[in-house]
């Protein structure tokens, strides 16, 4: 298992340099002084030549690109993402100040959307072209459509403003979640949902399955023993990416109820050219994939044992 | 029998006791508050507490100069005083010092009497030294041009004022709530709740980019304590979700209603909409020249006339701004200039004239073709900031109906900076506000070719023009009357004899209240809006 996680890994570093670099040299090629920039906004009045120069010394804005590259790595590796053009504070701090907020809706938003997802996309597969299968998958594909930003508003005029059930927005208690993680979660329900389905029912027609049912086994035990985890392992992939979306902050969500997280933070860092803010989170997202991607690798190994066994040299016994 | 040998019934004893107490409760209930609407005689009655809308924490992402605001600017939740106050009229009025020029490029603050902290101890003029050294460095918007050392005490509650360059307008600029009376050791940067001012109300508590409470200051040292116990300002950055939580009743009025949606929020039952005078202007300033001198194709007279007579004012307010403005020459809130006002006229919509003067100008056109001349094509590059691409479109479209192919270019923040510092552009939309009682304030930033920006080499008449002579008495003008006349005439000869810059619109900022929110008086400057004399009917 180690072995298998290690090499995993060796092929997802390159990856994250890849992405790194990239994201990098788009900063760095946008149009637009940030020294400038960012000392009109301090000063209120246009910067001087001289305050130009000393703000670009101090903020390595002379060096060689490779030179700027190769710093941006190195301290990234040591979890420093740079100091916030805007704030002066350090992007680390800043994105994590803000990730509680998102991981708030994010985490049960993920839960909610996975395991009503699997729900759903079992029965809708047992129940193959019943009223229930052909309703559920055009509910979900109805939300998943919609704008995600239209979804929250009709949620808002539903469940606050006609029903009185629960506030518009805002950050407190409970009944504060309710709304974004609902929007979330029926965003990117259909997904899971039909891909549950559509590969619960190729392994129903296996003949594993075939041969369970001959042998008289329960359709309860050969749907939730045998043939659920076989039918996860792409479920596991989506899921994964879905997860990994959320946590990167999501910027209609956030601003439409006024929610305090990384994604509303991040877009008006780059309207701001606020260079560092914009790598370093490139950075932190893919990084959060690369992290998420493993996960999923090794959440494979223990759905299908053959995918750990598949690298191993010698043939069979 | 007392002491004056009289028996005084105990009933009656009671009774003027009953009737003292009586009375001390009705005073605690709120002072009768009289204003324009009959209603408004009635005063407050219940739980004295407000809460309001407001778009999304302007202190978040912000620079650490920004941060040194909280909680004065740009939202202004009434908490501290300035030096001098800016008036509903743009006048300037004492705020918690008294201002007056002494000669010499240096002004005289005074301590009002009895001004004091919301702790309860008194304001020194130490005190005010610190307040301007703390809210210069970096320098605040409006500072005058204050530095580290220009301001030195003189006595107990006095401090004097000494730009670090000549610059007669200080009073009219100071009360820019940017800068604030602070008691040493307030930090608004480190904590804005630990942080003491004078004003007639305090901070409770700050939870960034969720909401803002303060709490009425008991020891407030003004005529009248602020009749609120308590406001909440909470942050809604999307504007639609702002009004659907009035709509909810989560909270009791709204800063800033979007046009899109304003007949949605005035056709809620129980909402009020009250518009602020006059505080801004959709304009668009014009490019003359690159910042390297080379020059653009309006730096034309006659073109830019054509461009200022081809906007039809009149459409852009009742068409695209709902009626929700109104039709100004001015650059300015006219307010600003007071009894001068009426000297700048503007050019008027005139498509014919348009076209006559292009014509003129060379720039000719076959049937609705845009206009050429010597085979290149008559094009404006339209930028814009603050405004939405509405009234960019709005623009490009007029200019089209007399031959200009005007191209709109829409820019983020870093490029529209480089765009207004390079001169890459022929008209710059934008919407400037009057938040000082300056009333040369955006004449001398913008058009004036000293100015210290590379926006004003771009758009300026230039350098030994009438108008930069104008803007040079200006700057040293002692006199108000006589400022706001010179400030009338430069405004005259920028935008009838220059063009240099076109009015689209004054506009007005628009609040949304359930009505049983009174006493709320919208201010032009939304920097300079008060809420002491807020009260509700519950």
């Amino acid at each position: 298992m180690l072995t298998f996680a290690a090499r995993r890994l060796l092929v997802l570093i390159p990856t994250w340099l890849g992405l790194s670099l990239f994201a990098f040299t788009l900063s760095s090629l946008s149009p637009g002084d940030p020294a400038e920039l960012i000392l009109n906004r301090e000063l209120n009045e246009p910067p001087t030549p001289e305050q130009l120069a000393e703000f670009r010394e101090r903020h390595g804005l002379n060096n060689p690109f490779v030179v700027q590259y190769g710093g941006f790595v190195m301290d990234s590796l040591r979890g420093d993402l740079g100091i916030s053009f805007r704030s002066g504070q350090p992007v680390r701090q800043e994105i994590s100040t803000r990730m509680g907020p998102t991981l708030q809706i994010a985490l049960p938003a993920f839960a909610t959307s996975v395991v009503l997802a699997v729900a759903f996309g079992v029965v809708a597969a047992l129940k193959r072209n019943s009223f229930g299968d052909h309703l559920s998958r055009g509910a979900a594909l109805l939300f998943e459509s919609m704008p995600s930003f239209a979804l929250a508003y009709l949620l808002i005029i539903v469940l606050s403003i006609q029903l009185g059930l629960l506030p518009v927005a805002g950050r407190g208690g409970l009944r504060y979640l309710v709304l974004p993680v609902l929007t979330l979660t029926l965003a990117t329900l259909a997904t899971t949902m039909r891909l549950t389905r559509s590969s619960l029912l190729d392994v129903l027609a296996t003949p594993y399955i075939r041969t369970a049912r001959a042998m008289g086994l329960r359709q309860r035990r050969i749907v939730l023993s045998l043939a659920l985890r076989n039918a996860l392992i792409p479920v596991v992939t989506v899921a994964g990416l879905i997860l990994a979306g959320f946590v990167t902050g999501t910027v209609i969500v956030e601003t439409v109820f006024a929610w305090p997280g990384v994604g509303q933070y991040v877009v008006s860092a780059v309207f701001a050219r606020d260079y560092p803010v914009v790598t370093g989170f490139v950075i932190f997202t893919g990084t959060v994939f690369v992290v998420v991607n493993l996960a999923v690798d090794l959440l494979y190994t223990r759905l299908d044992p053959r995918v750990r066994f598949s690298g191993r040299s010698g043939g069979g016994r | 029998m007392n002491r004056l040998g009289n028996r005084l019934p105990a009933r009656a004893l009671v009774g003027v006791l009953a009737l003292a107490l009586l009375a001390t409760a009705c005073a605690d209930n709120g002072t009768q508050q009289t204003g324009g609407q009959g209603q408004e005689n009635l005063g407050p009655t219940g739980r004295q507490e407000l809460i309001v809308g407001v778009a999304a924490d302007p202190w978040v992402d912000s620079s650490e100069g920004d941060k040194k605001r909280k909680p004065n600017y740009p939202l202004n939740a009434d908490v501290c005083d300035t030096l001098v106050q800016l008036m509903p009229d743009f006048s300037v009025a004492p705020m918690a010092t008294q201002a007056q020029y002494v000669g010499n490029n240096t002004f005289r603050f005074t301590l009002q009497p009895g001004v004091r902290f919301s702790d309860g101890t008194p304001v020194t003029a130490e005190d005010l030294k610190y307040s301007v050294d703390y809210t210069t460095q970096p320098p605040a918007i409006g500072s005058g041009f204050i530095g580290r050392d220009s301001a030195r005490v003189v006595d107990e509650r006095t401090i004097e004022i000494t730009p670090t360059v000549d610059n007669l307008r200080l009073i009219e600029q100071i009360n820019h709530p940017s800068l604030v009376v602070l008691k040493p050791g307030s930090d608004p940067l480190a904590n804005v709740v630990t942080s003491v001012c004078t004003g007639p109300f305090k901070v409770e508590r700050y939870t960034p980019q969720q909401e803002l409470v303060v709490v009425r200051n008991t020891n407030y040292w003004g005529p009248q304590q602020a009749l609120l116990d308590r406001i909440t300002f909470k942050f809604y950055p999307d504007d639609a979700t702002r009004a659907l939580a009035l709509q909810n009743n989560e909270v009791d009025m709204i800063q800033d209603v979007p046009l899109s949606i304003l007949r949605s929020v005035e056709a809620q039952p129980g909402v009020k909409i009250v518009r602020a005078p006059v505080g801004n202007t959709t304009m668009f300033y014009i490019a003359r020249r690159t910042s390297t001198g080379e020059e653009r194709i309006l730096n034309d007279p006659l073109v830019r006339r054509a461009v200022a007579h081809s906007i039809d004012r009149n459409a852009y307010v009742n068409g695209v701004l709902g009626g929700n403005a109104e039709v100004i020459p001015h650059v300015a809130p006219p307010a600003v200039l007071g009894e001068f006002a009426n000297m700048v006229q503007g050019v008027p919509f005139n498509r014919q004239e348009a076209a006559r003067l292009l014509d003129q100008a060379g720039w000719t056109r076959q049937g609705d073709a845009v206009r050429t001349k010597g085979g290149q094509p008559l094009r404006v590059k339209i930028i814009y900031d603050r405004v939405d691409l509405t009234t960019a479109e709005f623009v490009q479209g007029q200019l089209r109906a007399v031959g200009f192919d005007a191209q709109i270019a829409q820019l983020d923040a870093g490029a529209y900076r480089d765009a207004t510092s390079t001169g890459d552009y022929d008209i710059d939309i934008s919407l400037p506000n009057q938040n000082d009682g300056n009333p040369a304030f955006l004449l001398a930033l913008r058009w004036y070719s000293k100015a210290t920006g590379a926006n004003a080499r771009i758009i300026s008449p230039g350098p030994n023009t009438r108008y930069e002579a104008m803007i040079d008495s200006i700057l040293v003008e002692p006199d108000a009357t006589e400022l706001r006349r010179k400030s009338a005439e430069a405004m005259r000869e920028l935008v009838d004899v220059e063009v240099g810059g076109v009015v689209l619109a004054g506009g007005y900022r628009v609040y949304a209240l359930k009505d049983k929110v009174h006493g709320f008086e919208a201010h032009p400057s939304s920097t300079n809006q008060r809420w002491r004399t807020v009260y509700v009917r519950n």
